[in-house]
């Protein structure tokens, strides 16, 4: 009952604190930006803990975080296996992998009527196709390594990458391109001069995309398959053994290894597009 | 730079069949500014592309000449009333875009010079969007400058800038294109009375070339016999589109 009073009263004075945070004085201040979001965040965590331990809810239910940690920090050499086949060998080749073959394929459609019209919609259609009745074939044709799984990634970011790429080239408004032909430019000059730096904003969104997508599809391939390591893996075996403060590690794991990717990506995009308005201020 | 040709425009133009403008003859006199004028829809700026040898997506029945019989497309600097600068490359790698990608090395000389002649020597460094609207035009005027062609293709170039900041961009245009065919596309009476050497009024049936004010380009803007032009000039646009 004692945890219960004091989770509340935490959770208040948690409220209160960033309240008078963000709407005092100094809420544009950079620290106060970076404290407000890990005041919250933290409160979250002791509540949980709090709540967890006083309602006595079962370890299947919910384990507190402190356990989570535990076995965070017990297993860190599993954990970081499981981080390399299936972020490193599985999600990253694949998005590397898929996001090259869309610029590729985008470049093409961009130069051929004949191919937008053709490939477009059958992208359409392949990004329509459900990931849980694809990966499986995947699994079947590639292996149970990271090959399937990577296979899987680049069947899920090729199209929004190719959509976006495509978006993206045709940014360039017909007078720019105008200009470019009174300087007798080649379609390749004009490209990497104008519209292919035109077109990065719109890049570097599918790009972004794709960082979710392709740890997503890593992870879930592997419930169709994998060797007897991986992100995915440990999940499903771990829920069957009832060890779900290792499901719960794993899924810190990905969480921190998504947010990291993501972030790189947008930091690259701020320094590559700082030119356009929505990288000011 | 040799000296600027003149160019001869005949024909006509349709889309799908349907005129465009009907069989005319333009002829921008040789190193003098030439006034296209006309209401919107009567395929003033197609004639100018039609000159630029971009495309317009109408069939052009006719030819286009230069007095030296020399090809008219590689001698054209084309300026548009968007400024249409790079918004990530600064002020000296937009006026210098020609050379950089024909992947040449751009004058330096002539590059110093040309922002110092249009007022931009302190802002080579800045982006499109840390200059005002009137900058960035001069910017694209240093730009259109930079390739040293002779025959200059303006597209209503001035029609974006506010009254005072566009009396000023017309002043400098006129002092630095000195010596150049150019042609000026514009649906403003006011410029094309301020600017024209010769004045033609365009409509989908007919060119009527107008009288000229005899005092030179670029005339005052108080201006009465320039004023006096300007009123018959929007007189005679309004009876054309009648």
């Amino acid at each position: 009952m004692m945890l219960i009073l004091a989770a509340m009263l935490l959770w208040a004075f948690g409220w209160w604190l960033n309240l008078r945070l963000a709407e005092g004085s100094y809420a544009h201040t950079r620290a106060i930006q970076v404290t407000v979001p890990l005041i919250f965040g933290l409160t979250i965590l002791v509540v949980w803990e709090l709540l967890v331990r006083g309602l006595q809810v079962p370890l299947v239910i919910l384990p507190p975080p402190t356990m989570i940690a535990g076995r965070f920090a017990s297993s860190t050499s599993i954990l970081w296996a499981d981080f390399v086949q299936t972020f490193v060998k599985g999600a990253l080749s694949g998005y590397v992998m898929g996001c090259c073959a869309a610029f590729v394929m985008a470049i093409a459609v961009d130069r051929s009527t004949f191919l937008r019209m053709g490939l477009l919609p059958v992208g359409n259609f392949v990004a329509a196709l459900p990931i849980v009745g694809t990966a499986p074939i995947l699994v079947m044709w590639f292996g149970f390594d990271w090959q399937s799984k990577a296979a899987v990634v680049v069947v899920m970011v090729f199209f929004p990458m190719l959509v976006n790429t495509v978006a993206g080239l045709r940014e360039t408004t017909a007078m720019q391109r105008d200009l470019m032909e009174t300087y007798a430019a080649s379609y390749w000059q004009s490209f990497f001069k104008l519209r292919l730096p035109a077109a990065m904003p719109f890049i570097f969104n599918g790009l972004k995309i794709s960082t979710t997508l392709a740890l997503i599809g890593a992870i879930v391939a592997e419930f169709f398959g994998s060797p007897t390591v991986g992100m995915g893996f440990r999940i499903s075996t771990s829920v069957g053994q009832l060890a779900l403060d290792m499901v719960w590690a794993e899924i810190v794991v990905a969480a921190l290894a998504g947010t990291l990717f993501y972030g790189a990506v947008a930091m690259i995009e701020k320094v590559v597009t700082f030119w356009h308005p929505s990288q000011r201020g | 730079m040799n000296a600027a040709p003149e160019i001869v425009v005949e024909g006509g133009a349709s889309i799908d069949g349907v005129p465009l403008f009907a069989p005319l003859s333009l002829v921008l006199r040789a190193g003098e500014w030439t006034c296209l004028l006309g209401g919107s829809g009567v395929g003033k700026s197609t004639v100018l592309r039609l000159i630029a040898g971009l495309q317009t997506g109408a069939t052009f029945d006719g030819a286009i000449r230069a007095s030296d019989d020399q090809p008219v497309v590689p001698r054209v600097a084309y300026m548009a009333q968007d400024d249409l600068l790079l918004p990530w490359a600064d002020v000296a790698r937009n006026v210098t875009l020609g050379a950089r990608l024909r992947g040449e090395k751009p004058d330096a000389g002539r590059l110093t010079r040309l922002l110092g002649r249009v007022g931009l020597a302190d802002h080579a460094h800045k982006k499109p969007a840390e200059l005002s609207g009137g900058q960035r035009q001069r910017a694209a005027l240093a730009r259109t400058l930079m390739e040293d062609k002779q025959i200059i293709l303006l597209d209503e170039p001035f029609s974006a800038l506010d009254a005072r900041t566009r009396a000023d961009m017309q002043e400098l245009a006129v002092e630095l294109l000195q010596g150049r065919t150019v042609l000026l596309v514009t649906h403003d009476p006011g410029e094309a009375a301020r600017l024209g050497q010769t004045i033609a009024v365009m409509s989908h049936r007919s060119l009527d070339h107008c009288a000229v004010p005899a005092s030179p380009a670029p005339r005052r803007v108080d201006d009465i016999e320039m004023l006096e032009a300007q009123g018959a000039l929007l007189r005679l646009l309004r009876e054309r589109a009648a």
